[in-house]
């Protein structure tokens, strides 16, 4: 889909940027020493701070993958919802108020709190880097996404200028300008999410024939079997042959002047249905065609329409008028919604079709999960995919007390007390934030205004179908969003390199302010590392790649830091171990996993070595009990 | 009542009073997301019945899940102790 640009959307988007490149030079002389840089010399407001928590928090993944998901598949997107709240209860009650007493300015600080030791800095530093590095992709990817609508420039490009502009943030005024921008980030996208999940809900719901283009989907049939055989024309038009990898099982090509309409063919106790469908083929020379015309909006040309419909309401209606929260969720529970699923056909000459088709879906079904193929395993009642499932949900319970860029937020406040209070201001705006994700993305289910080849675009497509105006904030929010998240995560690595690689490990003697330059050099290389990283990974929806993240962190860091706090007998190496272990393991079994060899390296999944794709549950309590066995193994560590 | 030692207000009392409190309520949410986990893994079709206002399980356990976050968050910031630092007599914010 080609979107068209919009001059108050590019306007707000560069409104946005510039106040925050501006509020990041005027907070920049309050960062000259290494504890204004790297920890806001702990003076954040505890409020501020738990805003800022969401800010940091709530990241491409969140607005536009989870609602993406929604939008797309229903109730699965709303699973990473309650997922990543659920982490926040084990960072409250567990590690926000020891993280504050026992660490300065990174995780590794805190964890070496007790040793002193050159390994545990290094370690701990290394795993910083990996998982930031691993959690900034899906947010470069989110850029990109929202860059092609917004701007009209190509994916790369949205890349590159999300890396130029934290850049500009991170080293201009480190932790302080970060801390504000993640303040009002995350202010903004939790009180324009209520405005667009509230006109949702007063747009209610109504009946269409297509997406919001006003294009109606032409349906043929039910026909019998022997009809449909012996056809050789529907609506006039004559029926194209098979071959070359079309097959009239599964889809019938009607010509229409220099192109074809597509139907898919689907069975049922009352005949053969045809379903008007899309199809975009990807010629061997690069140039792309939709349902046959080149790909564009001019006189001879096509675009893939937006989709996304209601094909039945309860009792009939047309449309329902305003809706309640609750009956919002009835109304849906018993209408019919239009999805839609793609089949990929390989054609002689190297080229690639990609035919979409409708999938009337009732809206019980839309509501429940596993409907997704992330989560379609749990309907299939074989054990394997059943760990899968449970292995992602443990993963998004123990992530988020383990990522980089959260547990940093806990040194920018000034004491123990503060830091439960802001964790707890973070989950109430955080958990109201999810609760809006199921309006939005069921609104955008429903709007008509879905990008067929990107879900990510969800919720910004779904603004515009109710307001330019809207569509142009939300928009600039989402990019504030990525700019936001990616942010704390530079700012993160960097103070892992500055800090924990150069100074505690490599024993380099750094005033505060040379650690504060070397810190801001370092945050140019990552931020260089995740452009190239988001341009290579375009293709992935983001909450799945945030999801690995999450496996990496959590098998990584959470079970040295919750032995540490509540494990007396736990060791130097015990803790060297279980970091290294954790990290390297779900790294190489993320790697190695069916859906990296599918999405990533373009394989079958068959191939795959690791036996399933989500390491949590295997690499998280192996973490744990590489702790336990080392610590047990070797003699008490002297604390300092 | 007279003869009742005084409470211990330290901080090392305090930040052991919450750590306790903060284990407790943890396992209580954890158990709570352990049941969600499970019964959407094992018995996933109960998800889909719908015992009250027309809404079915999975909506009401995951908004259920979400709303005991912030409840519990709230009992914990209500419940946590503050210390006194003993050397000063002043009370310190952790």
């Amino acid at each position: 889909m080609i979107h068209e640009v919009s001059p108050l959307a590019v306007t707000l988007f560069i409104a946005f940027v510039a106040a925050t490149v501006g509020l990041s030079f005027f907070l920049g002389r309050k960062a000259t020493t290494s504890e204004g840089y790297f920890a806001a010399h702990g003076q954040i407001p505890w409020f501020v701070n738990g805003i800022a928590f969401a800010g940091d928090y709530l990241s491409a993944a969140s607005f536009l993958g989870i609602c993406g998901m929604i939008a797309a598949y229903g109730y699965d997107g709303f699973l990473y919802s309650i997922g990543y709240l659920a982490g926040w209860i084990v960072a409250l009650f567990l590690i926000a108020e020891p993280m504050k007493r026992l660490g300065k300015f990174t995780f590794a600080d805190a964890l070496d709190s007790t040793f002193d030791s050159r390994g545990i800095k290094l370690v701990a530093g290394i795993s910083t880097l990996v998982i930031s590095v691993f959690y900034l992709i899906p947010q470069m990817v989110g850029a990109g996404a929202l860059i092609q609508p917004l701007l009209g420039l190509p994916h790369w490009a949205g890349v590159v200028i999300v890396g130029i502009v934290v850049m500009v943030i991170v080293v201009t005024a480190g932790m302080v300008s970060t801390t504000w921008v993640q303040f009002l980030k995350g202010s903004l996208l939790v009180i324009f999410s209520f405005v667009l999940a509230a006109m949702v809900l007063n747009r209610g719901l109504n009946v269409r024939e297509g997406g919001a283009d006003g294009h109606a989907l032409q349906s043929i049939g039910p026909i019998s079997e022997s009809e449909f055989t012996v056809a050789t024309d529907f609506l006039g038009k004559p029926i194209l042959p098979d071959g070359d990898g079309w097959k009239r099982d599964r889809f019938v090509r009607l010509a229409d002047g220099d192109g074809f309409k597509i139907f898919s063919v689907t069975r049922a106790d009352d005949g053969v249905m045809l379903r008007e469908g899309q199809s975009i083929t990807t010629n061997a020379d690069g140039t792309k065609t939709v349902d046959g015309y080149p790909m564009g909006g001019g006189d001879a040309e096509r675009l893939l329409r937006p989709v996304g419909h209601v094909s039945r309401l309860p009792g009939g209606e047309k449309e329902t008028g305003p809706l309640g929260p609750i009956e919002f969720f009835r109304v849906v529970a018993d209408s019919e919604i239009v999805l839609w699923g793609s089949d990929t056909i390989r054609h002689e000459d190297g080229s690639t079709t990609i035919a979409y088709f409708q999938k009337p879906t009732e809206g019980e079904r839309v509501l429940r999960p596993g409907e997704h193929p992330i989560f379609a395993g749990i309907r299939t009642g074989k054990t394997k995919d059943r760990i899968e499932f449970i292995s992602l949900m443990l993963a998004l319970f123990c992530g988020t007390a383990s990522l980089p860029h959260i547990l940093i937020r806990y040194y920018t406040v000034k004491d123990e007390a503060a830091a439960r209070k802001s964790t707890i201001v973070g989950i109430a705006s955080i958990g109201f934030f999810y609760v809006l994700t199921l309006y939005l993305g069921l609104g955008a289910m429903t709007s008509g205004t879905l990008d067929i080849q990107d879900t990510n675009m969800a919720a910004p497509l779904l603004a515009k179908s109710l307001s330019p105006a809207l569509f142009a904030i939300i928009s600039a929010i989402a990019f504030t969003t990525v700019l936001g998240t990616v942010s704390g995560l530079i700012l993160a690595s960097s103070g892992a390199v500055a800090h924990d690689l150069l100074v505690g490990f490599c024993g380099m003697k750094l005033s505060g302010g040379q650690q504060v330059r070397i810190a801001k050099f370092a945050a140019i290389v990552v931020g260089g590392i995740a452009i190239a990283l988001g341009i290579a990974f375009q293709k992935m929806n983001v909450t799945f790649l945030v999801g690995w993240a999450f496996s990496i962190a959590a098998s990584a860091n959470l079970p040295s830091l919750v032995m540490l706090l509540f494990w007396k007998r736990t060791t130097r190496q015990g803790i060297i171990a279980s970091v290294t272990v954790g990290m390297t393991s779900s790294l190489a079994w993320v790697l190695l996993s069916g859906d990296t060899f599918q999405k990533v390296y373009g394989l079958p999944a068959e191939y795959a070595w690791a036996p399933l794709s989500q390491p949590g549950i295997v690499t998280i309590p192996l973490a744990f009990l590489v702790l336990v066995i080392v610590s047990l193994a070797t003699p008490a560590t002297p604390k300092r | 009542m007279a003869n009742l030692p005084p409470p211990d207000r330290s901080i090392a009392a305090a930040q052991s009073h919450n750590s306790r409190l903060g284990i407790l309520l943890f396992f209580i949410y954890f158990a709570l997301y352990a049941g969600f986990v499970l019964i959407n893994a094992f018995e996933p079709t109960w998800m889909e019945l719908r015992p009250w206002g027309g809404i079915n399980v999975a909506l009401l356990y995951g908004f259920g899940l979400i709303v005991a976050a912030l409840a519990l968050a709230l009992v914990y910031g209500v419940l946590a102790r503050v210390g006194t630092d003993e050397t000063t007599e002043t009370e310190v914010t952790r």
